[in-house]
């Protein structure tokens, strides 16, 4: 067991299945030299058949991981930023992920897309900010986004071994922070959310980064007597629904904390499926991202963001509802 | 006085760790005299005074955790 | 040899009549898009080619998977989304494949299988196999964002990858001269790649094209372009003959069809052979009609199978 960091523990990862099964290999920009911190001593280790730099040709080496996966290899496709995920769109969402039905069953892509360093970081402004995953969920695509180190390990490592595509999302501001990472490798399944507090009061979803604030607005609310559970689903697709509804069936209300566009958005998703199927003893809320590009000003791109603040008065307003029923 | 800042690691970071601190109120350094060591979740970075003269002040301890900006140690040329 | 290649053109030509009918007569749902006129271009290109090694195809694809040896009675099957087709139904005529004969499939959108070519041409060099893959576009395709950074790190990296570029002068019926600007092999040169500008009517010479292109992708000395100047005697897809178009001439029509490819072959079998042949085609092709017809239709419950090699089950558009 060792006090990692999250960005070391995805490092770890890909290095302990690059080990364990030949057939692995990395592709994206400035991967050899590691420009993102992810790939660090594998071309050292592996060598260059394994650890390859590609030319900006997003489309072109989105598709060539395919066409290696189709011949049998495994690859981890590393994108520099979310928004080139935009310029991917097709080849995983259109090519990638239907090959499979399309073919029939012959076609199998076991193919990684990793954005390490997504959604934003103070000042990088309207292009590199984005958090897009719920484009991925939207398309059936698995999508995983850990909070902590030692599930970006485990994640990692199941992303490496599933045979269908992957997207992982590895957010920025959940890159410096440390967790304890058992030496030994290890998966987690995709699909199984984690409970990291108990609560009584109500259902917090945190997506990604958000868990740790989350964390702390509980132990803020705790103090006033309201008690949170806080839910971390670590994949986005497929979610486990099995287990909200649990914790739901225990609270009664959920709000949702989600650092990408409110429309469309993965909280949209979470809310219209509690309100379908789950038991709510209040009207659920989500915070999210404002419908806005944003900007480079550190005010305007904070006044964007979903922010503790209203996450606590979305959950004083849940437990006031349901307490007037 | 020159202000020896906690440098920017990447387009990302916003906080890192001080894992070595070398020099004390009093110490005469050189422009490239490497006043402190932080470390980012990329890279370890050596941070030099940046200019010739006396440390005034020592704003950080070794294990801290340190803003991208902050003002680190303070010299009078 | 001939009388191969022949008989590889002739089932194409006879199967992509055959399909005509049966979309017209709605046994096939939506349209397809024929290759009739075309069929020198995948019978020489694909006769250079080893069982292991990889094609893509296009949204134009029949030709190139009947060359590459597959199954007709499974692929006519597949037109009639049923059960036995080489999909199981499921991809129809634009996403028709068998990965077993390294058909990699048709595809929907154009030039989008050069980069799959291009990753299992790089996953051939590391296997050591001497396969090689052939990436199959139009002009219409030519123009495509990807195919350029293809043949970039297909150049760069000396893969073993054919880029056969079917030239038929029309992307739908935006002329070769109205889209593309310079030409299409020198583009390729441009590149540092071999091109070759092709009869594609002449199945001998794509054959021998190929050949020299299989043999430079083998010993490790990179890419080649083939430009296969060819002509689709039929509309882009089957419902065009309801669309009054008037971007071909008649009179162009008729030229091409004096030197339709299955006549240039004929001229050289022996006497007798080509009725021969054509007769064991038609039969093939009528068995294939009736494997198809006979084949189960897919039951509405399996909707979800194949979605996911791990099996995942993807939830309803109703709640349950």
């Amino acid at each position: 067991m060792s006090r990692v960091r999250y960005l070391q523990a995805l490092g770890k990862a890909l290095r302990d299945e690059m080990e364990r099964d030949p057939s692995v290999f990395v592709v994206g920009e400035d991967v050899r030299e590691s420009l993102r911190g992810v790939t660090k001593g594998l071309l050292d280790e592996f060598g260059e058949s394994r650890v390859l730099d590609m030319p900006i040709s997003e489309q072109m080496f989105t598709s060539f991981a395919t066409g290696a996966a189709l011949a049998g290899r495994r690859a981890v496709v590393e994108y520099q930023i979310p928004s080139l995920l935009y310029l991917a769109f097709e080849q995983i969402v259109n090519q990638a992920q239907k090959l499979r039905l399309m073919t029939g069953g012959q076609a199998k892509v076991p193919v990684v897309y990793l954005v390490p360093g997504s959604g934003a970081r103070l000042g990088l402004a309207g292009q590199h900010s984005d958090h897009p995953y719920s484009l991925f969920v939207h398309a059936g695509v698995k999508t995983v986004l850990p909070a902590f180190a030692s599930d970006a390990y485990g994640l990692l490592v199941s992303a490496v071994r599933d045979d269908d595509p992957v997207v992982f999302f590895a957010p920025a501001a959940a890159l410096p922070t440390r967790d304890e990472v058992p030496d030994e490798p290890y998966a987690i399944p995709l699909g199984r959310g984690r409970i990291h507090r108990e609560g009584t009061d109500a259902t917090v979803v945190a997506i990604g980064h958000l868990v740790h604030d989350a964390l702390v607005v509980a132990d803020e609310l705790a103090d006033e007597g309201v008690s949170i559970e806080v839910f971390d689903p670590r994949t986005l697709y497929p979610f486990d629904w099995e287990l909200l509804g649990a914790s739901l069936a225990r609270t009664g209300r959920l709000v949702v904390y989600d650092d990408a566009n409110r429309s469309c958005g993965l909280a949209a998703e979470i809310l219209a499926t509690a309100a379908e199927e789950m038991p709510l003893t209040s009207p659920p809320k989500r915070v999210t991202r404002a419908d806005v590009t944003i900007s480079f000003a550190v005010e305007l791109e904070l006044a964007a963001l979903p922010s503790r603040e209203r996450l606590r008065a979305a959950v004083r307003e849940v437990v006031r509802e349901a307490a007037h029923r | 006085m020159i202000e020896v800042h906690i440098p920017k690691l990447g387009m990302s970071t916003i906080e890192v760790d001080v894992v070595a601190v070398h020099v004390a109120p009093g110490d005469r350094v050189d422009s490239d005299t490497i006043v402190i060591e932080v470390q980012s979740e990329k890279a370890n970075f050596e941070v030099e005074a940046g200019t010739a003269g006396v440390v005034k002040e020592v704003l950080v301890q070794e294990g801290d955790e340190a803003k991208v900006g902050d003002v680190a140690v303070r010299v009078e040329p | 040899m001939i009388e191969d290649l022949y008989r590889t053109m002739r089932t194409i030509r006879r199967f992509e009549e055959r399909v005509v009918e049966l979309v017209n007569a709605n046994e096939i749902a939506g349209v397809t898009h024929e290759y009739v006129g075309q069929e020198a271009v995948a019978a020489g290109v694909c006769a250079a080619l080893r069982p292991d090694d990889v094609i893509t195809s296009t949204h134009r694809g029949h030709g190139h998977l009947i060359a590459k040896g597959a199954d007709v009675a499974r692929m006519t099957a597949e037109l009639l989304g049923r059960v036995d087709g080489l999909n199981h139904g499921r991809g129809g005529s634009m996403h028709i494949a068998d990965l077993g004969l390294g058909i990699y499939g048709a595809n929907g959108i154009v030039a989008a299988g050069a980069p799959i070519a291009a990753g299992a041409a790089w996953a051939a060099v590391q296997d050591g196999s001497g396969r090689l893959a052939v990436t199959f576009f139009g002009d219409g395709g030519a123009n495509q964002g990807v195919l350029h950074e293809t043949m970039n790190l297909a150049a760069l990296w000396s893969l073993p990858l054919v880029f056969v570029c079917e030239n038929n002068g029309y992307a739908v019926t935006l002329s070769q001269q109205r889209s593309t600007a310079g030409s299409l092999v020198e583009r390729a040169a441009a590149y540092g790649i071999t091109a070759e500008s092709v009869d594609g009517m002449d199945v001998e010479a794509v054959l021998d094209a190929t050949l020299r292109a299989a043999d430079r992708a083998r010993a490790g000395r990179g890419p080649t372009f083939l430009e296969c100047r060819t002509y689709r005697f039929v509309g882009h897809h089957t419902a065009e003959r309801t669309m009054k178009l008037g971007y071909r001439t008649d009179e162009e029509i008729a030229r091409w069809r004096r030197r339709d490819p299955l006549v240039l072959a004929a001229a050289k079998l022996d006497e007798g052979r080509q009725a021969a042949i054509d007769d064991e085609v038609e039969d093939v092709l009528e068995r294939a009609v009736e494997f198809a017809r006979m084949s189960p239709r897919p039951r509405p419950e399996d909707v979800f199978e194949f979605a996911y090699a791990s099996g995942l089950r993807p939830r309803d558009g109703v709640a349950a």
